[in-house]
């Protein structure tokens, strides 16, 4: 990466990213310096989001634990070359993405479903309300269509559409943050997003009142 | 109907945000732990195949064979400005080449070059040439130094070689007479060796030829007359010293350097 975009990186970046950025940092050198322990902090850390992207991008548990698993392990061996150029967040995220792409393309044909359960938070239950009033086994048995319905329209769009959605919807990223762990440009980030909601908003206008 | 349009609208990024929920819970952690380190370890003991360990391999002996091809590269270069190639089967040959008179040919292919090779006009030899000689032609060209194999050795004008010629000249300049006979020596060894053949055989053909028994009776004869004259002995301390002389693995060593067959004497140094 050359300076220029690290430089604008570093404003887009906020204050957080930019110290969460430091100290994952301070641990890639332990590592680096053979501090093999030091990683597992990395994993502890980010193994959850990191799981959470690459099973939105599969929609099937097993596999997204394999490929969280393959991600960690190829990020070990390569930790040598992490040089800092990017936060090393957005490095893990590149190899777990890069690495599902591959899974998915290898495996086009077969999609199966291996669905977590959907946990009712404080965090969602104002839209859980919204969607159903039901109660009880009702209110499970919808929740359960809705997530299923939710899954299927993901595994509609194409590959790049999907990950997109998933970096910016689900995990929060910025446009600059998904177009550097795609190798695209924002203006492309912003066009697939906007297409994929489309696309969603048509598959799910059942759910959307 | 009415209760719907007083709800909140939910939109397609408060259902995609749902699916931030779907969590695994904390036994999956648990499991994903163990087999993480597993992997790792397999990862660790796990020999990488060789096209990912080919640009670490090439970055770290790339000297080695770019080495050996700048050798190879060159190698054929200087061997391909060096060496000339013969004319192929067939094709013109140019007049100032050196002519080979050499063994007789058995290839019917091999024999049309020949063929084609002394057919072409030469000048006349300075003396009259055997079968199976070789003879080189009188005027050779410039480039027949390049044209020899570097395995042949080559005439080098050295201090000998210029006296030698000096002499010659000198001969021949002032005493003409004296330099026939080398010359005659030099270009017609054969014509020389069949006229004292010749010679021979007629001096054996005047020889009558003895009957075995006349033969034997004058062998015996020849025995009887025979004179025992002893060779005078050596005094002692000479005969020693021979002795001692002989017994010498230098001298032996020296005697056996030096061989004479014929009219041959060879040395080995």
């Amino acid at each position: 990466m050359n300076l220029s975009k690290v430089f604008s990186k570093t404003l887009v970046a906020s204050p957080e990213r930019q110290q969460e950025a430091d100290s994952d940092f301070a641990v890639v050198r332990q590592v680096q310096a053979g501090d093999v322990a030091a990683f597992d902090r990395l994993i502890l850390k980010y193994r959850e989001r990191v799981f959470g992207v690459v099973y939105n991008l599969t929609a099937n548990r097993e596999d997204a634990a394999d490929l969280t698993q393959e991600a960690f392990i190829k990020a070990f061996q390569s930790i040598n070359r992490f040089q800092g150029q990017s936060s090393f967040f957005t490095w893990l995220y590149k190899i777990a993405v890069n690495n599902a792409l591959t899974h998915l393309r290898r495996n086009r044909l077969r999609t199966f479903f291996s669905l977590e359960k959907l946990q009712e938070e404080p965090t969602n239950a104002e839209v859980i309300a919204q969607l159903t009033d039901k109660a009880g086994a009702d209110r499970e048995t919808y929740l359960r269509e809705l997530q299923e319905k939710l899954n299927e329209a993901m595994q509609k769009l194409s590959i790049k559409h999907r990950t997109v959605i998933t970096l910016f919807e689900i995990d929060g990223l910025s446009h600059s943050e998904i177009a550097e762990v795609m190798d695209c440009s924002e203006g492309t980030v912003r066009s697939r997003l906007h297409y994929a909601k489309q696309f969603l908003q048509g598959e799910l206008s059942r759910y959307l009142r | 109907m009415q209760n719907n349009e007083q709800r909140p609208r939910v939109t397609v990024e408060d259902l995609l945000r749902l699916k931030r929920a779907e969590r695994p819970s904390a036994e999956f952690w648990t499991g994903f732990e163990r087999e993480l380190r597993q992997k790792q370890l397999a990862a660790l003991l796990e020999k990488r195949p060789w096209w990912q360990e080919l640009p670490r391999w090439a970055a770290r002996h790339a000297y080695l064979p770019m080495g050996a091809a700048a050798a190879v590269a060159f190698a054929f270069v200087t061997l391909r400005n060096g060496t000339v190639v013969p004319p192929a089967i067939g094709e013109a040959v140019p007049a100032e080449y050196p002519r080979v008179a050499a063994e007789p040919v058995s290839s019917p292919v091999a024999a049309e070059v020949v063929a084609a090779v002394v057919e072409t006009p030469l000048p006349e030899p300075a003396a009259p040439v055997e079968k199976n000689e070789v003879a080189m032609a009188a005027t050779v060209p410039g480039n027949v130094g390049e044209m020899i194999p570097w395995s042949a050795p080559r005439t080098v004008d050295t201090p000998s070689s210029r006296s030698i010629a000096e002499t010659l000249a000198h001969l021949e300049q002032t005493e003409p007479e004296l330099l026939e006979p080398i010359r005659t020596n030099r270009l017609a060894t054969a014509p020389r060796m069949v006229a004292v053949a010749e010679r021979a055989a007629v001096e054996l053909a005047s020889v009558s030829v003895d009957s075995t028994a006349r033969r034997s009776n004058r062998l015996l004869v020849g025995y009887e007359q025979r004179e025992f004259a002893p060779e005078p002995a050596a005094p002692d301390p000479v005969r020693e010293r021979i002795a001692r002389r002989l017994g010498d693995p230098d001298l032996l060593d020296q005697v056996r350097r030096v061989d004479v067959r014929g009219d041959r004497l060879s040395l080995k140094l």
